[in-house]
């Protein structure tokens, strides 16, 4: 006997999830077939994702249930970089605080299921890792190679000498 | 995974996030991350906008790369002051005295009775981008341009908020008991696309107060920013009632009262400069000194606006504004007296962004009100008969940074447990450098709103200021975020001549100058000149004054005299030298300050750049443009006027184009030049000249 107020996820890896349906539909993606398949007891299979992952992502849309009809809010001349707010919430600082693995995971899943508010979380949280930081420290705390040329480089602080520099 | 394997669409988005100057640090991690921000319109125009100094404008319908090109072309002309995009305004009245120049609109007053020299009927407005048609010969029709808003009562005052609220507040008089003078003073919010009383504000018609009223013997000076209306009335008439001096912070919205300064002496100070909706700078003359003042605590936060008080209830007593800070100005000799201070930053902060926008749709960016330079002028006498005027730049964020550091370090001192009158601020400041990288890295740039959330929000929280205010000395805050100008030319009746960091001036020897305050454009266009092999100063008419102390006036015209502050010029070269003059550093030390009024014509007539231009490279630069870039520090020491020296250190790009036509004076509204032509007597506006820098918005 299916609840017809959840439904189960399968990971990637097998892994089951079973999880109330208004949870589920805070996926753009996920709504979208629920719409399409109708009343179903089937289990939705989500290929992509890990169940780690998975498991991150349910605990975020969980906490964030009731703020859903903030993510519907009105799409300002569908310019997403007007859609920010200008703080991330201490649960969602202590959400992802995880390893960068895991970190870019989520954020890769929420963008793959589409849901706006995690990938917007997500996104906030790396870019405050990214601030007032060096590119070398930037390379560093990513583990990023410099593919640049020694002159490539040259050029490029030469470029960007009047901001760095007075 | 790591940051690299993201797709392009979530590293911009995670870049929308960034600060400029954190998009110009990932531009050098490595060659993924700089092609997805350099391939990126929305990033680019994001670094773009706050290099420039200007903030983008929401509502506009143009997409970022389109809004990218506007604003580089924009940029471009105006370092090359390319005036060849020129009309000439339709002038269906005949203008009184009272005009505003602000977000693209003018306004000028209208006289009825032509012969007379007071008085103004009422007020005609025009949106100067729509004079200039759609090219191709587009003329718009001359009577269709102009929109007129008439009371039927006297105008002695406008002010104009149309980009944010649509809004134009009008001043007016009327007699109650014309034989004594004693008249109604009342502001009218009328909502300037209709003409009709604007429909956010609950009242109307906010009554100022009833006085005695003499046409020509009161200044008002009055600015809008976000919910607040700020109105100053200097009374000169002889038998005053009131206070002579008062200043009154409205919430236009509401009519309510928020808070007010007023003095017995109508000579404490007659300008202010807006920080925010809820802080305003004011020149107190005697003291000779800013007030930094902010609204009493509670009334900060933005609030719901309150009921307006009902008919015929007591009104509540007004709160004084508080004085947080005291910025000093240099000292003067004893005998020395500041006459007058008048002071002005355009455009005005905005409010919250919660409070609705009317903005121009056709417009992609503006000016940042947080980045504009706020122009004092000094009127100060020496006895017996002499009087001179000193110009001083300061931008608004300066202000409010140096206030915030002042703010920061008396709470740490509380927190310490430290009595809140520290010796001395001045360590709570960073260094110079810090001061400027600083600024520029953090430049307050949410991508959300492109609201300057730093004003605001920082300013919102309890600051424990029912103290005495805070101090600060010249010497603390002063030369490294000023610039000072010994000028006999800087004030005339126009007061519109800055928006943004630009500030216009035209000479009475033809020249037009343009002064840019921006200091990351002046260094990126400094740095790509570099670049190009063509740094300034190898084209004609260039030069570039490097860092270094430059005195005025300079002594015995022997630089070995000098302290241990002069630097001599290694590039002394005529050119140099010629420059140099034009503003009168370096000037003969015998010279009155008439014959350095004089320096301008005798310079601005000399052939150099002329005959440089018959060898010249081919390019397309005239030959009668100047450019001066300043990064030195400028000194004057006038022992007559003042205790110290004035160092001042504020870069900026002077540039200059000689105008084929007679002006009386030049002013300036985001991307436009006003030139003004008046009658022999200086009396009527006979023709309003219009020059477009950089092309149509849209």
């Amino acid at each position: 006997m299916g609840d017809s107020n959840r439904l189960t996820l399968v990971a990637s890896d097998g892994g089951k999830f079973v999880v109330d349906k208004e949870v589920v539909q805070m996926s753009v993606l996920l709504k979208n077939m629920i719409e399409d398949l109708g009343e179903t007891d089937e289990s939705i299979p989500i290929p992509n994702v890990t169940s780690p992952v998975l498991t991150k992502v349910i605990e975020f849309c969980e906490n964030h249930r009731t703020d859903a009809a903030r993510t519907d809010g009105p799409n300002v001349d569908g310019d997403d970089a007007r859609m920010r707010t200008a703080v991330v919430s201490d649960w969602d600082r202590q959400f992802f605080d995880v390893d960068q693995d895991l970190m870019f995971e989520i954020i890769v899943a929420a963008n793959y299921l589409d849901i706006k508010s995690l990938v917007d979380v997500g996104c906030k949280v790396v870019a405050d890792m990214i601030k007032g930081k060096s590119p070398q420290e930037i390379r560093d705390l990513f583990d990023i190679v410099n593919d640049f040329s020694p002159e490539e480089e040259a050029a490029l602080r030469k470029e960007n000498e009047w901001a760095n520099d007075r | 995974m790591s940051l690299l394997t993201l797709p392009d669409e979530l590293i911009v988005q995670i870049a929308y996030h960034l600060t400029p100057g954190d998009l110009l640090h990932i531009q050098e991690v490595c060659s993924r991350l700089q092609d997805v921000v350099k391939s990126n319109a929305a990033l680019q125009y994001a670094i773009e906008l706050f290099v420039s100094g200007m903030i983008d404008n929401p509502s506009s319908r143009l997409v970022p790369g389109e809004r990218l090109r506007i604003l580089r072309a924009k940029e471009h002309a105006w370092r090359e002051l390319d005036l060849s995009d020129r009309t000439v305004l339709p002038l269906s009245h005949h203008p009184s005295g009272i005009y505003d120049l602000t977000g693209g609109v003018l306004l000028l007053g209208e006289r009825k009775v032509t012969q007379s020299l007071v008085g103004t009927d009422n007020v005609h407005t025009v949106k100067l981008h729509s004079v200039f048609g759609r090219g191709d010969g587009d003329r718009p029709d001359p009577n269709s341009l102009w929109r007129k808003i008439d009371l039927g009562k006297q105008v002695i005052d406008v002010g104009l908020a149309i980009q944010e609220h649509d809004l134009v507040a009008i001043v007016t008089y009327s007699y109650i008991n014309e034989a004594q003078l004693w008249a109604s003073i009342d502001v009218h919010l009328i909502e300037h696309s209709t003409g009709q009383p604007h429909p956010a504000a609950a009242q109307p018609v906010i009554h100022f107060d009833n006085i005695h009223y003499l046409p020509g013997h009161c200044s008002i000076m009055l600015e809008i920013s976000g919910n607040s209306l700020c109105f100053l009335l200097n009374n000169y008439f002889p038998f005053v009632t009131a206070d002579p001096v008062s200043l009154i912070i409205f919430d236009w919205k509401s009519g309510r009262r928020m808070a007010k300064r007023a003095y017995q002496d109508p000579t404490m100070f007659n300008s202010f400069v807006l920080l925010s909706p809820v802080m305003v700078v004011l020149p107190i003359i005697p003291t000779n000194s800013l007030e930094i003042c902010h609204l009493p605590e509670e009334l900060t936060a933005p609030a719901p606006p309150p009921a307006p008080p009902a008919e015929g209830e007591e009104p509540q007593a007004v709160p004084d504004l508080i004085t947080s800070c005291v910025l000093e100005l240099p000292t003067l000799r004893g005998a020395a007296i500041v006459l007058r201070m008048t002071c002005r930053c355009e455009p005005n902060p905005r409010g919250p962004p919660s409070s609705a926008t009317h903005a121009d749709k056709q417009i992609p960016f503006f000016s940042d009100p947080h980045a504009s330079a706020m122009i004092l002028h000094m009127h100060i006498r020496i006895p017996p008969n002499h009087s001179r005027v000193y110009t001083m730049i300061v931008q608004r964020s300066s202000l409010l940074k140096v206030f915030h550091e002042a703010v920061a370090l008396r709470r740490r001192r509380k927190a310490e447990g430290i009595t809140p009158q520290p010796p001395s601020y001045a360590e709570a400041l960073p260094s110079q450098e810090h001061f400027d990288k600083m600024a520029f890295l953090k430049g307050p740039f949410d991508t959300q709103t492109r609201f300057r959330i730093l004003d605001w929000e920082s300013i919102t929280p309890n600051m424990d200021l029912e103290h005495v205010p805070l101090t600060l000395s010249w010497s603390d805050w002063g030369p490294r975020v000023t610039r000072w100008f010994h000028d006999e030319l800087a004030s005339t009746r126009w007061i519109t001549t800055t928006c943004g960091q630009r500030f216009v001036r035209f000479q009475e020897n033809g020249r037009l100058h343009v002064f840019d305050f921006n200091g990351a454009a002046t260094r990126r266009y400094l740095n790509e000149r570099k670049l190009r092999n063509e740094p300034i100063g190898s084209k004609p008419g260039e030069s570039i004054v490097e860092a270094g102390d430059y005195h005025w006036p300079r002594r015995g015209g022997n630089l070995d005299d000098e302290g241990p502050l002069e630097v001599v010029m290694e590039e002394s070269e005529e050119e140099m030298d010629d420059e140099l003059d034009l503003d009168g550093w370096l000037a003969d030390p015998d010279a009155a300050p008439q014959q350095n009024a004089e320096a301008w014509h005798t310079v601005g007539e000399q052939p150099q750049s002329a005959e440089s231009s018959g060898s010249g490279d081919g390019s397309a630069i005239d030959p009668k443009r100047r450019v001066k870039v300043m990064l030195g520090t400028t000194v004057i020491r006038e022992e007559e006027v003042w205790e110290e020296s004035i160092q001042s250190s504020l870069p900026y790009i002077e540039t200059s184009v000689r105008i084929a036509e007679e002006w009386e004076s030049a002013l300036i509204d985001e991307d436009i030049i006003v030139g003004l032509k008046m009658d022999s007597n200086l009396r009527h506006i006979t023709e309003v000249v219009l020059h477009r820098i950089g092309g149509p918005l849209y």
